[in-house]
């Protein structure tokens, strides 16, 4: 038994091993980018196109990947299924079978591949509709082989799945039943009768359902042949599409598989686990993203500066996580320069702002709740609609006293499963608004909002935002302060950062100043030349000798080092100066324009 | 054995349909019954589709018993579905019915006060809206959708699924039937295949109305009630977003006038076209010898123009215009004043004459044309005898109240009002009496009691109309996709 079943195992344990030693963020975030709610408008959206129910069920699956190694072991019995059932449809035996893992392999290599694209998806449940599609076509190959093959009612088989199967499995029916036809062609029993009927009603239904009026009334007619793949997806990342085509082309060779030979099978088997392997993203920038996007949503700063403390060539997005995790835990200005800094661009064909990867918890940490609902609600309509712009909206209105919105999005959150936990923490701010006072989220965020900002939003790159939210260098709390300085700093402003510097220092002489900004600081009076100002400075400084000290000797260090665009130069002070301002500022040329 | 499960089964299921026993038997209560929606103490039409309810006071219990002249009904509760069938027997004549709620408390029953649904004249069986985010420059799958308001029947009119591809979109909005029917009606589209789709009986283009030197496509639609003729505004229209401000958005004109479209020629001429103003919203009269608009000065922008001509959309302020118009010569009249909205530092748009031509509805806000996104958008009543206006407050709220349309017998309104969470446009009902008074509204029944709280689409354009739109979206997509017939520009009649 156990011999009959080690392909099957093999599928399962490794896609299952491959998901959560390396893919985890991954499905946490398929997860928050994913919606069910079995009700209303949402449940219609999927009838109303052919396939609409793989992706129902796929966006079900979904919902346990909020437990990566639960949402792992659910595709992986999925992959399970998928190789028994094509090893019997297709009739494997003995070492043959091993080629029943082929399309498992090939639909893991999809998910593993994911990229950045993941943020533009438009099709729900797509992590499970892929696997539940072929796993049907499968299924019904085997009813036809059982049932049907050789006999004189074969043809009508593939017919009912193409008239039937259609609506409610899109164009994965069409696959079944070329398959069914292919396997009568090899069969030689009247294959091409079935294939005939493949042809003309598999051209045709479809064709109808796009054309009849108020069968499918939001079908589009470009794409009936593709209904339930994922043919809106990936439009400058075709070759993510490529495992789900070998995936067909493996089980459409498996219907003209007669005898396994020599070292055929243990070849392919391992040519697609080395496909596997070496096809998926192994984007450490990528991984990273989903990593403090996850700990973000936990509002776990420790972790998401673990993350940036890590990723030695960081992108903006990292570089804005890790900035809200310092003002999180109210270092921003004391340690954000201790960290790795970049604009390394994204590793995806997908070209697209970052502000759709991160904008929501952005500036929700930034306290812009208006431009954070704003982006949240034009990408949500743009692609899937998910629990993670749900939910920043549901802050989004606590935070703004929209509390009947916020109800609104907690509710539909709340219909998600595993989401309990989350919504009664928030839901709780409804019944009474007055906790919010006492909670450490509202209270790090509410001081933002008291900046008298200018009336309009800025239509801009991400980070061009936050600086018109931050441009006004006049001081209004310590909170507001924080992102302030870091802005300037980021933007090497040298006028603002000394005014706000000298300003804050006339309301409150005794506030501290950061590490990162005093270095800025210091660095900005000494390049302005004027004696007064860096006599002034050293007065505002005097809890801050070590920097100043340090200054000194990083001065000396720029005065003697000659060509600071040389590479030797740079290295050198990276291994001196690296986490100081000043290396930042000399060595670093940040676009924040993405 | 397999019969007894059965037996089981069934009985179960009999159990589960049945009201709980002892409601009879109830003490009456003072608490006020609290329904969702808020269905309490109203005014129906009485070919509406069941007002399925909630029943939100707390117990581990609730009947709910709806009694007309001859007949009652009794329901399990606290989600009331009222069956179809009993509901057309129950509404047949009556001239009022009674809601009595029961709920079981610490296993007591409690007959809660009775609520009363006043049955009125019938409202047209048949409302039109566009379903979309409450986004702002994005849009994802739109759709014109078509309710059978005697049912709970949705029909689509058009959505842009259709066409919108993988990377192409396409908006669609400002549906508009001539004389509440939909023999004749038009919508535009923009973006990919984008135009205006004129359909006339059996007929149907695609029409491009830029040209010469009109600032726009076409925009605000109103079908003339007998003619072959359709005024538009043209607009140059812009949007800012409000970085802190509960009103997130502000939509505003920079320029616009008045043009009307002859349907059988294909030709616009202006009717209105003065740089000086700006002229939008335009809507016939019943009769088609006045056509009503929204007109504004030109904010003055003095030295603050050459900084940021948005900061001033605050002083944008419209009033209410009408033109007379002759159908036999298709002449305009001279523009006069009807409601002086700047006035009273307030901004009147959308003008909306009821059919009998007494009354006139218009969306008011402190400044601006597209309340929609205005907390303070109310409607405001000019009675058309005596010019006298009034705050509708009989259907205003603290949140913004917008777009509206009168029943062909003028009798009801139906208007969309973000009074449920502040963010999303839902369609109410409201009856307007001979005496000018307007009902209690109410939300479009649902089948689903609890759909608009799980919606997340904003309606917004509901238009009446008396009968269902025969079109299919197929064929309106071949229009879209076919090639535009291009409007001729002539000179102003």
């Amino acid at each position: 038994m156990l011999k009959s079943c080690r392909h099957i195992l093999f599928s399962g344990l490794f896609a299952f091993l491959f998901l959560v030693l390396f893919k985890t963020g991954l499905l946490y975030h398929l997860e928050q980018y994913s919606l069910f709610c079995p009700k209303g408008e949402y449940l219609r959206s999927f009838f109303e196109q052919p396939g609409g129910v793989l992706a129902l069920a796929g966006a079900f699956l979904t919902q346990f990947c909020h437990f990566p190694v639960l949402g792992a072991g659910l595709f992986a019995l999925c992959l399970c299924l998928l190789t028994w059932l094509t090893g019997k449809a297709f009739g494997l035996e003995g070492k043959a079978a091993w080629l029943a893992t082929l399309p498992a392999l090939f639909l893991l290599l999809f998910v593993t591949r994911l990229d950045y694209s993941i943020y533009l998806f438009k099709t729900y449940g797509l992590l499970f509709s892929q696997v539940l599609g072929y796993t049907v076509a499968a299924g019904l190959v085997l009813v036809y082989r059982k049932c049907f093959l050789g006999r004189r009612c074969a043809p009508v088989f593939p017919a009912l799945v193409i008239l039937a199967g259609y609506p409610l499995f899109g164009s994965f029916a069409l696959v079944a039943a070329v398959l069914m036809a292919l396997t009568a062609f090899r069969e030689g029993k009247r294959g091409l009768i079935e294939l005939a009927v493949t042809l003309v009603l598999g051209a045709a239904v479809p064709l109808l359902c796009g054309e009849l009026p108020g069968v499918f009334p939001r079908i589009h007619r470009n794409f009936v042949y593709f209904a339930g793949f994922p043919y809106k997806e990936f439009v400058e990342n075709g070759i993510c599409q490529v495992p789900l085509i070998l995936a067909f082309a493996a089980m459409a060779a498996l219907c003209f598989l007669r005898k396994a030979r020599g070292f055929a099978v243990p070849a392919l088997v391992l040519a697609a686990v080395l496909a596997v392997g070496a096809g998926s993203n192994w984007d450490s920038g990528f991984r990273t993203v989903l990593g403090m996007e996850r700990a973000v949503s936990q509002q776990d700063w420790d972790q998401v500066l673990k993350l940036a403390q890590k990723e030695r060539t960081p992108n903006r997005i990292h570089v804005l996580y890790r900035n809200i995790a310092l003002y999180g835990k109210g270092t921003l200005t004391e340690e954000m320069f201790r960290y790795p800094d970049g604009d390394a661009p994204l590793r995806s064909k997908a070209v697209f702002p970052i502000s759709y990867i991160c904008a929501a918890p952005v500036l929700y940490y930034c306290g812009m709740p208006n431009p954070c609902d704003r982006l949240a609600m034009e990408y949500s309509s743009t692609f899937c609609k998910n629990i993670h712009f749900y939910k920043y909206q549901a802050k989004t209105a606590l935070l703004s006293g929209e509390y009947d919105l916020a109800r609104k999005y907690l509710d539909m959150v709340d219909a998600n499963w595993f989401q309990g936990k989350w919504v009664r923490r928030y839901r709780a701010f409804l019944d009474n608004p007055a906790l919010m006072d006492d909670d450490p989220e509202f209270q790090r965020l509410r001081p933002l909002l008291q900046g008298a900002w200018t009336k309009y939003d800025a239509i801009a790159p991400l980070e061009e935002m936050l600086w018109a939210q931050f441009a006004d260098p006049g001081y209004v709390n310590e909170s507001v302060f924080e992102w302030q300085a870091a802005c300037y700093l980021t933007r090497k402003d040298a006028e603002r950062t000394l005014y706000c510097v000298f300003n804050r220092h006339e309301l409150l002489p005794d506030a501290p100043v950061g590490t990162a900004l005093a270095e800025g600081a210091a660095l900005f009076a000494s390049q302005s030349g004027d004696l007064d100002m860096m006599r002034e400075l050293v007065g505002v400084l005097s809890s801050r000798q070590q920097v100043l000290r340090a200054f000194s000797q990083f001065s000396n260090a720029l005065n003697a080092a000659g060509d600071l665009r040389s590479e030797k130069t740079k290295e050198r002070f990276q291994a001196r100066y690296e986490g100081t301002y000043w290396y930042y500022y000399y060595f670093m040329d940040i676009n924040t324009k993405r | 054995m397999k019969n007894c499960g059965t037996v089981v089964l069934l009985a179960l299921l009999l159990a589960a349909g049945c009201t709980p026993a002892g409601w009879k038997d109830a003490a009456p209560a003072a608490e006020a019954p609290a329904l969702y929606p808020d269905y309490t103490d109203i005014v129906i039409p009485c070919n509406i589709a069941p007002l399925n309810f909630n029943v939100l006071n707390p117990g581990d219990a609730c009947v709910a018993v709806l009694s007309g002249t001859d007949a009652s009904i009794v329901l399990r509760g606290p989600e009331v579905r009222i069956p179809e069938k009993k509901w057309r027997r129950l509404l047949d004549g009556a001239e009022a019915l009674s809601v009595q709620v029961f709920v079981r408390r610490d296993g007591k029953w409690l007959a809660l006060p009775d609520t009363r649904w006043t049955v009125a004249e019938p409202v047209d069986r048949y409302v039109t809206y566009r379903l979309i985010e409450p986004g702002y420059s994005n849009y994802g799958d739109l759709v014109l959708r078509q309710r059978d308001l005697g049912s709970f029947r949705e029909k689509d009119l058009y959505n842009n699924c259709l066409i919108s591809g993988r990377v192409e979109q396409q908006c669609i909005n400002c549906h508009s039937f001539q004389n509440y029917s939909t023999e004749n009606f038009q919508f535009h589209a923009r973006h990919t295949a984008g135009g205006t789709v004129v359909v006339t009986g059996d007929r149907g283009k695609k029409v491009a109305f830029k040209t010469g030197d009109l600032i726009s496509n076409a925009v605000y639609p109103s079908w003339h009630p007998s003619e072959p003729l359709i005024a538009y505004s043209v607009n140059t229209t812009s949007q800012v977003f409000f970085r802190s401000d509960r009103q997130k958005i502000e939509v505003y004109d920079s320029a616009s006038d008045l043009i009307l479209y002859d349907v059988g020629r294909d030709e616009v001429s202006y009717i209105v076209h003065d740089s000086l103003r700006y002229e939008t919203f335009p809507y016939w009269s019943a009769d088609g010898r006045t056509l009503y608009y929204a007109s504004s000065d030109l904010p003055s922008w003095g030295a603050d123009a050459s900084t940021d001509p948005t900061l001033l959309t605050d002083r944008i302020r419209y009033s209410i215009c009408a033109v007379d118009f002759d159908p036999a010569t298709r002449r305009f009249g001279e523009p006069r004043m009807v409601f002086d909205a700047a006035a009273d530092s307030l901004s009147a748009v959308t003008p909306r004459p009821s059919p009998d031509g007494r009354y006139l509805l218009s969306g008011v806000g402190d400044h601006g044309s597209f309340h929609v996104w205005h907390e303070d958008g109310d409607l405001y009543l000019t009675d058309l005898a005596s010019g006298r206006t009034r705050p509708l407050d009989e259907l205003n709220s603290s949140r913004a109240e917008s777009f509206k349309s009168w029943s062909s017998n003028s009798r009801w309104i139906v208007f969309t009002s973000r009074r449920d969470d502040g963010s999303y446009s839902r369609l109410y009902l409201s009856h307007f009496g001979a005496d000018g008074r307007a009902g209690k509204p109410f939300l479009m029944p649902q089948r689903d009691p609890e759909q608009n709280r799980r919606l997340f689409k904003s309606y917004n354009v509901p238009e009446f109309t008396v009968d269902e739109v025969r079109w299919s979206t197929k064929k309106l997509e071949d229009i879209l996709l076919s090639d535009p017939v291009q409007a001729k520009l002539v000179p102003e009649r």
